[in-house]
């Protein structure tokens, strides 16, 4: 982690039904480049509201999001953006399940201008890292639940991108399955010096990440 | 791996329902192609027919649809005969008559000894009496007779006196008799349908096609200034103009039938779009360009339209290939595969893929990532 600041959000709100629901409120908040961020909170505090604002996927109804001093609208537009800088992980993984292992991973790469063979050798290279080698060819309905969520990280470090945004990543896991996607997060976090932006209802070891805030009604309380 | 890969994997996951859309774009397009294939099939086999034997022009009756409208008098042979060029004529008149029931055969009265016959590779002996017939080797086949039989037009018992092989199997399948008789069977004496027109320019063959253009238009010119009530057509516009009729037909047939690929197309596509919404939320959301959405949809959609038709000319031919054997048709139409035609009609199946994958592809990308995950 480095002083550098890589996400500015600036008194960012999010509102629904013309205002009457505010699922995010005047938030200001600062992610830094190489950290993992927790975006602590109860169900229904906005959590992924805030993470989808900050990953350019929502527009703010007030405030704006800055990447790098940009706005965020404005580098999102420009093609190739969002799959260089910005990797995604779902808790129900949202992988396609006709494809297998390797082709799922391969995905965001279809959309940088590489080789076959380039693209190959850069999902073997992740998938080795994230364990699932060995099941490079399987159709990923065979895979277990914690194996499905090993091929969403692997898909969301495949492009090599600046930060991940996880939302409620070990959601759908078991304890074991858990500890083992966090740790993976970790390890990229600090071999990849790829910033980690989690939401997460879970209290967490604090191995597991170098910052946190707390969410509740949509606004940031410790 | 390409979007390419996505595809077939797409299509093969729902295999039932891929296979199901492949075959209805294939039957709309079976039923394009055979429609076509037949109608252009006959025209081939009528100009084949027509240059082969020499004839450069038909002189029939003025404004009538085809040739089966036209009566002109006999009298007007011996007129064109002596206009400059005109080297033979060929006076014919046609009628259809069922020689067996439900067989009906185009009898064609021919003046023996004209140029008509000098095509002909007769086993037997050509026309001498006036209960002489020819028999096609195609008719003779669906009658079953050989030379020395007899068969019965009208009620009235006539003697193959030979069986003739001509350039094509159109002319096969038709019954020469004398030309008198069957003015005299028909009713009409002294009344023919039109007269086949050879010129002298296929024997000066100096003539370059320009020379021989201007001659046979030079003679139609004469022919039209001079008599009122006929009219002259070189071989290609005289066999186009009733087939531009039949075209219209078919092509309407066709565009109807291509609708309705096109609308199972959209169906399926639209179908698929709205199962994988969630899957394109997604692809949208790390990061995939509408542009490479819109790909994945329309060569989807595309490869719907290339395999219906490829189904669709297989089943195509396979419904020529039974319709040519009909007794009814038998005999005039030869079933040709045109290699061009058959790429024509893929170029034209994948349009129709592509076409149809338009309002789909809108719809993929019409989809909101944001929407997708907050609904999730």
């Amino acid at each position: 982690m480095n002083d550098s600041v890589i996400l500015d959000a600036k008194n960012i709100s999010k509102f629904y039904k013309d205002g009457q629901v505010k699922a995010v409120n005047q938030v200001s908040l600062q992610v830094y480049a190489g950290e993992t961020l927790i975006i602590h909170g109860p169900s229904g505090s906005g959590k992924s509201t805030l993470m989808h604002l900050l990953g350019g996927l929502d527009l703010p109804s007030s405030g704006a999001v800055y990447f790098k001093g940009r706005s965020i609208q404005e580098v999102c537009r420009s093609n190739g953006f969002r799959v260089r800088n910005f990797g995604f992980i779902f808790q129900a993984f949202y992988l396609w399940q006709n494809l297998n292992t390797l082709e799922n991973v391969m995905l965001p790469l279809l959309e940088l201008p590489l080789s076959n063979k380039e693209r190959v050798q850069r999902v073997k290279e992740i998938i080795d890292e994230v364990g699932l080698i060995d099941k490079i060819d399987t159709s990923v309905k065979l895979l277990s639940v914690g194996q499905r969520q090993r091929v969403a990280v692997a898909r969301a470090l495949v492009a090599k991108p600046t930060i991940i945004f996880a939302d409620e990543p070990t959601g759908s896991l078991d304890s074991r399955n858990k500890d083992n996607v966090l740790q993976l997060l970790r390890n990229m976090n600090k071999q990849r010096k790829v910033t980690v932006v989690m939401v997460t209802h879970e209290n967490m070891h604090r191995d597991y990440y170098d910052r946190h805030v707390h969410l509740l009604d949509g606004e940031i309380c410790s | 791996m390409s979007l390419f890969t996505i595809i077939l994997k797409n299509l093969w996951q729902q295999k039932v329902r891929s296979l199901l859309t492949i075959l209805g774009v294939g039957i709309s397009i079976s039923a394009f192609v055979s429609l076509r294939g037949l109608t252009y099939n006959l025209e081939k086999a009528l100009q084949t027919t027509y240059k082969a034997r020499g004839t450069d022009l038909i002189v029939m009756e003025k404004s009538t649809l085809d040739i089966f409208s036209s009566t002109i008098d006999q009298s007007y042979v011996e007129s064109l005969k002596l206009i400059s060029h005109v080297q033979q004529t060929g006076p014919i008149l046609f009628y259809f008559y069922a020689v067996q029931p439900k067989q009906y055969f185009l009898i064609n009265g021919w003046e023996p000894g004209c140029y008509l016959f000098d095509g002909l590779k007769i086993d037997g002996s050509t026309l001498k009496e006036d209960h002489d017939v020819l028999l096609g080797s195609i008719a003779a086949r669906r009658l079953n007779k050989f030379r020395g039989d007899e068969i019965n037009i009208r009620g009235e018992k006539f003697r193959i006196s030979g069986v003739f092989e001509s350039m094509n199997m159109l002319e096969d399948g038709t019954i020469i008799v004398p030309l008198n008789t069957l003015q005299r069977i028909k009713n009409t004496p002294g009344k023919i349908t039109a007269v086949n027109l050879k010129l002298d320019s296929n024997n000066l063959f100096k003539l370059n096609i320009k020379q021989r253009d201007d001659i046979a238009q030079s003679v139609q010119n004469k022919i039209n200034s001079e008599f009122n009530d006929l009219e002259v057509k070189d071989v290609q516009n005289f066999i186009s103009t009733p087939f531009s009729t039949i075209f219209s037909f078919t092509w309407a047939i066709s565009i109807v039938a291509l609708l309705i690929a096109v609308m199972g197309i959209i169906n399926t596509m639209a179908t698929a779009v709205l199962e994988r919404t969630r899957e394109i939320g997604i692809l949208l959301a790390i990061g995939w360009r509408k542009l490479r959405i819109i790909k994945l949809v329309i060569l989807e959609s595309a490869i719907y339209g290339i395999l219906g038709g490829i189904a669709g000319i297989v089943l195509g031919y396979a419904i020529m290939r039974i319709l040519v054997t009909l007794p009814q048709i038998q005999g005039f139409i030869i079933m040709q595969y045109d290699l061009g035609f058959m790429f024509k009609t893929l170029g034209f199946s994948l349009l129709v893929g592509v076409l149809a994958g338009i309002y789909p592809a809108a719809k993929a990308i019409s989809i909101e990532p944001i929407e997708v995950l907050r609904h999730e």
